[in-house]
């Protein structure tokens, strides 16, 4: 009974905060977002109205919620409600703008960044905000060797050593390398956790801690007033394979240009669901307000949109991070000692661009994506203002593939009649060079149906060819452990991408733990594996993002023509939303795939409140 | 009251009965030993468990591994906690001194909660207890009556439909009924928003406190569970009753009761059914591995927050120390399932008791 009161209490004081900040004018030190003015990348927002509830579904539980441990995407769609960095991405136009920061200054050297915090920023449990939160948060987790952070490595510098971070006052922070290093002002958009909720946890505070007990902390058996972050949510409930429900941060410090604190829905909830089949039911039953559907779903789903009242919105122009490829294992064999042939003909480029060429992209998208998805070449994600399909930094998509590997059935037979790779016993299939059978295992991850459909148009193309292509799909386990024990023969398969091309540094460098394809490459580096390494660490090393573009540009290329990742198609942007989910044509409400943060979920509101 | 030493249904439990009920050292005595009959039966199944999950290529730990974001230190850290850089047995062991000693089944590679917590986050062991025991509840619920009438009427209207439900009921496996029911539910309209798809609430009731509405619509979300998880067992008790029920009703001192006077049904309810309860009671108790299986579908399907769903998340995963604490509770469950079956026996039949 005491802690029903207690509950309702705090529920009148989330209330009142609430109400006294609706409508009011912003603090001065907030973020505002112009909505609906024009010149903004805001212009074709509405500015919408408190309240409603959000439903949206999630696959699988969260595993946690510790922002700085967390690495499946089941938690990161949670916990970028519950927290926020020094910086974001603008959900609208993916670039770099200010989040809990207020400002940042670079020094002319390029090797100083100094943050100025905004005032009075509170933590969702009222106590404040201040530079040493984000000392903390770098210092004692992120770069401490006993924390199993995830971030770590993206903080990593060409030298070895990690960044210097130190408070100058309460708001001010200044980070510092020996060298320039350009994606540093996005890594230092990671998550903050407050100093005065688990500074007891790491021995750099308090050395009677036990050594990882931060790696324990915020588990889904913390109660939900300890999780304590600055996003636009706070945890009000979780129940296992059942939902999680967000509810208002009334500390929250995004406002509108009316001086409405966001976000403009009351609660979030977060349906878990086992499979997509059920969230597409609920969604139909109307249980959710917006779906992220796959690309099976989009028949379905059209075909019933107008009839229902929601929106299915599919947008290839929208930036995506993530890509889709097929590799050869350049090392199959090496360890047991034979497939020597095979493994030259696997090594030698002129063959993978060969089977590049037999790789139908617009069968894979029409066939198996409706024609929803987009042609892939380069390792670098077609939503970051880095790819080389741009006319330049962050403008608009314009090149096809530049690589000259598109499907072209005559020039693959060719070059495969180059290498000497033809029927020498008559029996149809096309031999190795010393005139043994040719046969390519292609393998998937099982159930993952997109995979598996490309896989048999590519084997099937293959086949025409004369190539002996037998598709083996594997439990996915087993995939993996195959692919980074370099025990595969062919795959295809897919990496979630960021914005910085520097994330893919450790996929192609050969020393890297995803550089799969040709893991004797780190005693035994390739000449162009030695040459996207350079490139990689000139990208980083320049301020100036035109020239960081050229590198990047030349880089792509190289590995696109390389061809150890023979890149294929990508999804297009998609979801689906009802129409009384406010905004929801610009923003997704599920706040992703675009969003690496929450913001694009502040904006959507429920118009059957409006006045 | 007339107990005939020949009936059918106690040839069935005396074929049942353990042969250690008939000695001297009485029943707390049997029912010690069949509980410490359960600790080797665990260490077998944790044992074969470790043995096989070590085999199979690829588990969570792998996936850490393969992970880019999981730096080098964090994967040595895992290593030096689990010891899994050693031998397979040196493992095993390490895991066991660690259950014995300290209770300590682990850690979950995927949550970084300790392995028992993975699995029972959020009360899904009530869950699992109301799903199943309700399944149970409802099958029963719906087959004694139904046997009943239809060992009463032979080669009547229900007695012959029961017959084509039973063919049709056990030929449908639990998943496509479940998805049948999905399907209703969705096509089926009331008012703007339908019924409700999966979970336990809709979605207006999450969060909101307990109420009777709460309750009725909880109900409401059970029921497809109930049909989809027990209807195959509950046509197959309705069955077993009316076949056992039959011979009852054959026996004389049936013929004895009647010839006395006693109303038709004081006959069945009080004497036949009760004598022909006892191969329905064994039954449920070798349902309940069935039941568990059947739940897990249901939990799935319909999107339940059962202990066998987070086991089977954990077997995907192949997240090895919530495998085994998971595996090392249904031993317990089921052989306790057993035992009460067997205990259930005792209760009901005074010759079993008196055998005792």
């Amino acid at each position: 009974m005491k802690k029903r009161a207690l509950w309702g209490s705090v529920g009148m004081l989330v209330l009142l905060v609430g109400l006294a900040a609706h409508g009011a004018e912003a603090p001065a030190d907030a973020k505002v977002l112009p909505l609906g003015e024009a010149g903004t990348p805001w212009a074709d927002l509405k500015p919408g109205v408190r309240g409603g509830t959000f439903h949206m579904a999630s696959f699988g539980n969260p595993q946690k919620w510790n922002p700085i441990t967390a690495i499946e995407t089941g938690t990161t769609v949670i916990t970028n409600h519950l927290y926020h960095g020094l910086v974001t991405l603008n959900p609208l136009s993916a670039a770099v703008e200010p989040a809990l920061a207020r400002s940042w200054e670079v020094s002319d050297d390029g090797c100083v960044i100094t943050f100025r915090l905004r005032r009075d920023l509170r933590w969702s449990d009222g106590e404040p905000l201040t530079s040493a939160d984000v000392v903390f948060t770098f210092n004692d987790l992120i770069l401490n060797p006993d924390v199993l952070s995830t971030a770590r490595d993206s903080l990593l510098l060409p030298d070895g050593t990690f960044p210097r971070v130190e408070a100058i006052d309460d708001w001010t922070v200044r980070v510092t390398t020996p060298m320039p290093f350009r994606p540093l002002l996005l890594s230092m958009g990671k998550r903050l956790l407050p100093r005065h909720k688990w500074a007891h946890t790491v021995r750099t505070q308090n050395p009677d801690a036990e050594s990882g007990a931060f790696n324990t902390a915020l588990g889904l058996d913390t109660a939900p007033a300890d999780v304590v972050g600055s996003g636009p949510y706070v945890l009000q409930e979780f129940v296992a394979d059942q939902y999680v429900i967000l509810a208002r941060n009334p500390y929250y410090y995004v406002y509108d240009a009316q001086g409405t604190q966001l976000p403009y829905y009351d609660r979030r909830v977060i349906h878990i669901v086992a499979d997509a089949d059920l969230a597409l039911l609920q969604f139909l039953n109307r249980e959710l307000d917006a779906l992220d559907p796959r690309a099976s779903d989009l028949a379905v789903l059209a075909a019933r949109a107008a009839s229902e009242g929601f929106t299915l919105r599919v947008d290839p122009e929208v930036p995506m991070y993530g890509s889709a490829w097929l590799s050869f294992n350049q090392d199959i064999g090496l360890r047991e000692g034979r497939d020597e042939v095979k493994r030259a003909l696997y090594r030698d480029a002129g063959f993978r661009q060969a089977f590049a060429r037999l790789v139908d992209k617009g069968a894979m998208i029409e066939a198996v994506f409706h024609g929803l998805a987009v042609l892939q070449w380069s390792p670098v994600s077609l939503g970051s203002p880095f790819y080389a399909g741009r006319g330049g930094y962050g403008s608009d998509i314009t090149g096809a593939d530049p690589t000259g590997l598109s499907y072209d059935m005559v020039l693959a037979m060719r070059g495969l009649d180059d290498l000497s790779v033809v029927d020498r016993d008559g029996d149809g299939w096309r031999d190795l060079p010393d005139g043994s059978p040719l046969e390519i295992r292609l393998s998937t991850a099982a159930g993952l149906s997109e995979y598996e459909s490309e896989c048999l148009i590519i084997a099937d193309r293959a086949r025409l060819a004369g190539l002996d292509v037998r598709f083996e799909p594997l439990e996915t386990s087993l995939m993996l452990d195959r692919l980074f024990s370099g025990a595969f023969d062919a795959a295809v398969l897919g990496f979630t991408g960021g914005i910085d091309p520097n994330s893919l540094a450790g996929v192609y460098a050969p020393c890297g733990r995803l550089h799969f394809w040709h893991l004797s490459g780190c005693q035994e580096p390739t000449q162009t594996e030695t040459e996207l390494v350079s490139l990689f660490a000139r990208g980083t090393a320049t301020l100036d993002v035109n020239e960081a573009f050229g590198i990047y540009q030349t880089l792509q290329s190289l590995a696109a023509r390389d061809a150890g990742l023979i890149y294929t198609v990508y999804p297009a942007f998609r979801y689906a939303y009802y129409a009384h989910v406010g905004n929801g044509e610009m923003a997704n409400p599920n706040g992703h795939p675009t969003g690496e943060n929450a913001l694009a979920a502040d904006l959507v509101f429920d118009t059957r409140l409006a006045p | 009251m007339l107990l005939p030493p020949t009936s059918s249904s106690t040839r069935v439990s005396r074929r049942r009965r353990p042969a250690r009920w008939g000695s001297d050292r009485g029943l707390p005595v049997y029912v010690a030993s069949r509980v410490a009959a359960v600790v080797p039966l665990i260490l077998a199944v944790t044992f074969v468990c470790f043995l096989l999950v070590h085999m199979a290529p690829g588990d969570a730990w792998t996936r850490l591994e393969a992970n880019p974001d999981v730096s080098r230190s964090t994967l040595e850290a895992f290593r030096a906690r689990f010891g899994l850089d050693r031998p397979i047995l040196v493992q095993y062991g390490l895991w066991l001194r660690n259950v014995v000693l300290r209770g300590d089944f682990g850690l979950s590679f995927e949550s970084a909660l300790p392995a028992f917590d993975a699995l029972f986050l959020s009360g899904r062991l009530a869950w699992t207890v109301l799903v199943a025991g309700s399944t149970m509840l409802v099958a029963l619920a719906f087959a004694i009556p139904l046997g009943v009438w239809t060992a009463a009427r032979p080669r009547g209207v229900v007695d012959r439909l029961g017959a084509a439900l039973e063919f049709v009921l056990l030929s449908v496996p639990a998943f496509l009924l479940g998805l049948l029911l999905l399907w209703l539910l969705v096509a089926v309209r009331v008012g703007d928003l339908g019924l409700g798809v999966g979970g336990l609430f809709d979605p207006r009731y999450l969060g909101a406190p307990w109420s009777w509405e709460k309750v009725g619509n909880l109900l409401w979300h059970l029921w497809p569970v109930w049909a989809a998880a027990g209807a195959a067992e509950g046509i197959g008790w309705a069955r077993q009753t009316r076949g056992s029920l039959q011979e009852a009703l054959a026996d004389p001192y049936v013929v004895t009761a009647r010839s006395k006077g006693l109303a038709e049904r004081s006959v069945i309810w009080k004497h036949a059914l009760r004598n022909a309860a006892n191969p329905l009671v064994s039954m449920a108790g070798l349902s309940l591995p069935r039941l568990v299986s059947g739940s897990l579908v249901a939990a799935v399907v319909f999107n339940l927050p059962t202990v066998e769903r987070a086991f089977w998340q954990a077997v995907q995963a192949q997240d090895r120390y919530v495998v085994l604490a998971g595996l090392s509770f249904f031993t317990v469950f089921l052989a306790v399932g057993n035992l009460t079956a067997d205990l259930l026996l005792v209760a009901l039949d005074p010759r079993i008791r008196r055998d005792a």
